[in-house]
């Protein structure tokens, strides 16, 4: 057994025998009316078994029309559907393909985060070292209060 | 107005349809473009040609049923450089003990406590201050990562600087009930096959907020996560790609979690999701008419479409049921939410199509994934009944929302255990 497989939680008796019984069946009932959607396509399958009432009612009768006009629409709207798909995505590839305009490695400094946050450089990089940290927040969200290995610094902070 | 219900009853037949083609078409030429049509285990992780250090933020609110497993799991990864930093956000539980019990335990875990709840976007902004990384991979408190899914995410930044995040691949662990089941389809199929579509055309409509990897210097550039979206993982994917980056999906990543498995857990979540999506479309609105910004525009699209349709179904489904009632004027009048013949042989096969290529192309991450086809026949009501009511509801509180109210987090239903 691979660990993920430890992971699943398949439990289903922990649920009443009535709950576990009501879903399978309410699933099959739900398969029962996909069918019904089905039907005019078994209807056909029941007709090709019958090959005269299926020559009369799609090829004497012209039932074949109706299907292959619904198809053909449908086929011609996912085709177009395709091509603005795979055309946009074409566009944008050629568009910014090897147009890389940002250094690599890039990397913030103490100083953007100690204006971000409004604290100092010293209490960012003491932030970065410590292993224990407790922050305290203003109804605004800025920090007023951080309490690093047991030294508390309250706002306003020095040099921040 | 017998035209403008017509009109509906069409819309809301093809969307999905088409829709559903879009997304097959997308992922399967992820699948062979980008997942070496599924010979490559997710075990055979790409060659790095550097380590650079990755801290790995974990935000957590009461989880203290949860978050040593999770810590656990975290040391267990097949990543050679990497710190671990949990932000304990003012639990009101036994969080703060346990995670001061497992400070000496691992080298490299670091903690943080804030002294009152102060919601998720501000954990994961006080894990950035303190991490000593440039990549941060942010997964919540109930979850388990995979050992490799950290090499997986680090492929994409060490290889493209255009890259400002990462987001893995949710699989669900609670598969007692039948939601639980009906979430593993939607998770590791449907969302799956959306994400892979949508990174066809290059913008991904959000990084998946329980597991997501990100390059620190491009959150600065955006401000962070911001205090007052209760979505913040939707709008940071929207404000990093407003702002030119690049956000991948990559299915490698795996990450296990807990999902609600009652149907009040589950609308509750739903409605954040909704709520929280429509806060952060009304907010960069604006930025949908900027000839600069036109990568966003199909994410822009699908997600108004969307809410327009999920208005215009609920609209039918109430004339429906008051036709079923009342006697309608003829011009009200809807025989069927869904008319039967050829377009309900289409609709029909459509969906199982989709399930069964969604499950194929998901089938390498799990063995025996298949057995969850049975279950997915409810998806689509799932996605239509839930989806149109939270959006329904969802968007008049967006809109009402007061702006710059501080989002806090809720402790969720972690389904049948």
């Amino acid at each position: 057994m691979t660990y993920w497989e430890k992971l699943i939680i398949s439990r289903p008796d922990l649920q009443t025998f009535r709950q576990r019984w009501y879903s399978s069946v309410i699933t099959l009932l739900f398969w029962l009316i996909w069918i019904y959607l089905l039907s005019p396509l078994i209807s056909l399958i029941a007709w090709v078994f019958g090959i005269k009432i299926f020559y009369d009612t799609m090829i004497s009768l012209g039932g074949y029309k109706t299907f292959f006009r619904v198809f053909g629409v449908y086929l011609l709207a996912v085709f177009i559907i395709a091509l603005i798909y795979f055309g946009w995505a074409i566009y944008n590839r050629e568009r910014f393909k090897n147009r890389e305009r940002r250094h690599k490695f890039l990397s913030i400094s103490c100083v953007e985060l100690s204006s971000f946050f409004k604290i100092s450089e010293e209490q960012v990089q003491n932030c970065k070292k410590s292993k224990r940290i407790e922050f305290d927040f203003d109804e605004m969200g800025d920090i007023k209060e951080i309490d690093m290995n047991g030294i508390s610094l309250k706002y306003p902070f020095p040099n921040g | 107005m017998l035209k403008v219900i017509n009109a509906l009853l069409n819309f809301i037949y093809y969307y999905p349809l088409f829709m559903a083609y879009l997304w097959i078409m997308g992922a399967v030429y992820y699948y062979h473009k980008w997942e070496g049509r599924g010979k490559r285990s997710f075990e055979d992780v790409p060659n790095l040609p550097s380590h650079p250090l990755v801290s790995i933020i974990v935000p957590c609110y009461n989880e203290g049923e949860n978050i040593k497993e999770t810590i656990d799991y975290l040391f267990k990864l097949k990543y050679p450089n990497y710190e671990v930093i949990v932000i304990n956000d003012g639990s009101t539980d036994n969080t703060r003990k346990i995670l001061d019990e497992m400070l000496n335990k691992y080298q490299s875990l670091r903690i943080v406590h804030l002294a009152s709840n102060q919601g998720k976007p501000m954990g994961l902004r006080v894990g950035s201050l303190v991490s000593r990384g440039e990549y941060l991979i942010c997964i919540d408190g109930d979850t388990v990562l995979d050992p490799y899914a950290v090499t997986w995410i680090m492929w994409h930044f060490i290889n493209y600087p255009r890259v400002a995040a990462v987001t893995g691949n949710p699989r669900i662990r609670t598969r007692s009930t039948l939601l639980g089941k009906i979430q593993v389809g939607e998770f590791s199929a449907i969302i799956g096959m959306i994400k892979r579509a949508q990174r066809i055309y290059g913008r991904i409509f959000t990084v998946s907020g329980v597991v997501a990897g990100f390059r620190k210097s491009a959150l600065q550039r955006v401000g962070y996560w911001s205090l007052d979206m209760i979505t913040e993982d939707i709008e940071t994917s929207w404000k990093l790609q407003l702002d030119h980056w690049d956000i991948r999906y990559e299915p490698n990543a795996l990450c296990w979690m807990l999902a609600p498995e009652t149907l009040k857990g589950l609308w509750i979540q739903r409605l954040r999701w909704a709520q929280g999506g429509f806060q952060v479309f009304f907010k960069h609105l604006r930025d949908f008419f900027s000839w600069r910004k036109r990568r966003m525009w199909p994410i822009f699209f699908e997600y108004a479409i969307s809410a327009f349709w999920s208005y215009s179904m609920a609209t039918v489904i109430v004339l429906w049921v008051l036709g079923q009632i009342v006697r309608m004027p003829s011009y009200l009048h809807v025989s069927a939410v869904f008319p039967p013949g050829w377009a309900g042989v289409i609709l029909a096969i459509t969906c199982l199509l989709q399930f069964a290529v969604s499950l194929f192309i998901d089938g390498r991450y799990e063995k025996r994934f298949g057995k969850f086809y049975y279950w997915m026949i409810w998806y689509p009501l799932v996605y239509w009944v839930i989806n149109v009511a939270t959006i329904v509801v969802g968007v008049p509180r967006a809109l009402i929302r007061k702006r710059g109210k501080r989002a806090i987090w809720k402790s969720p239903d972690r389904g049948v255990r």
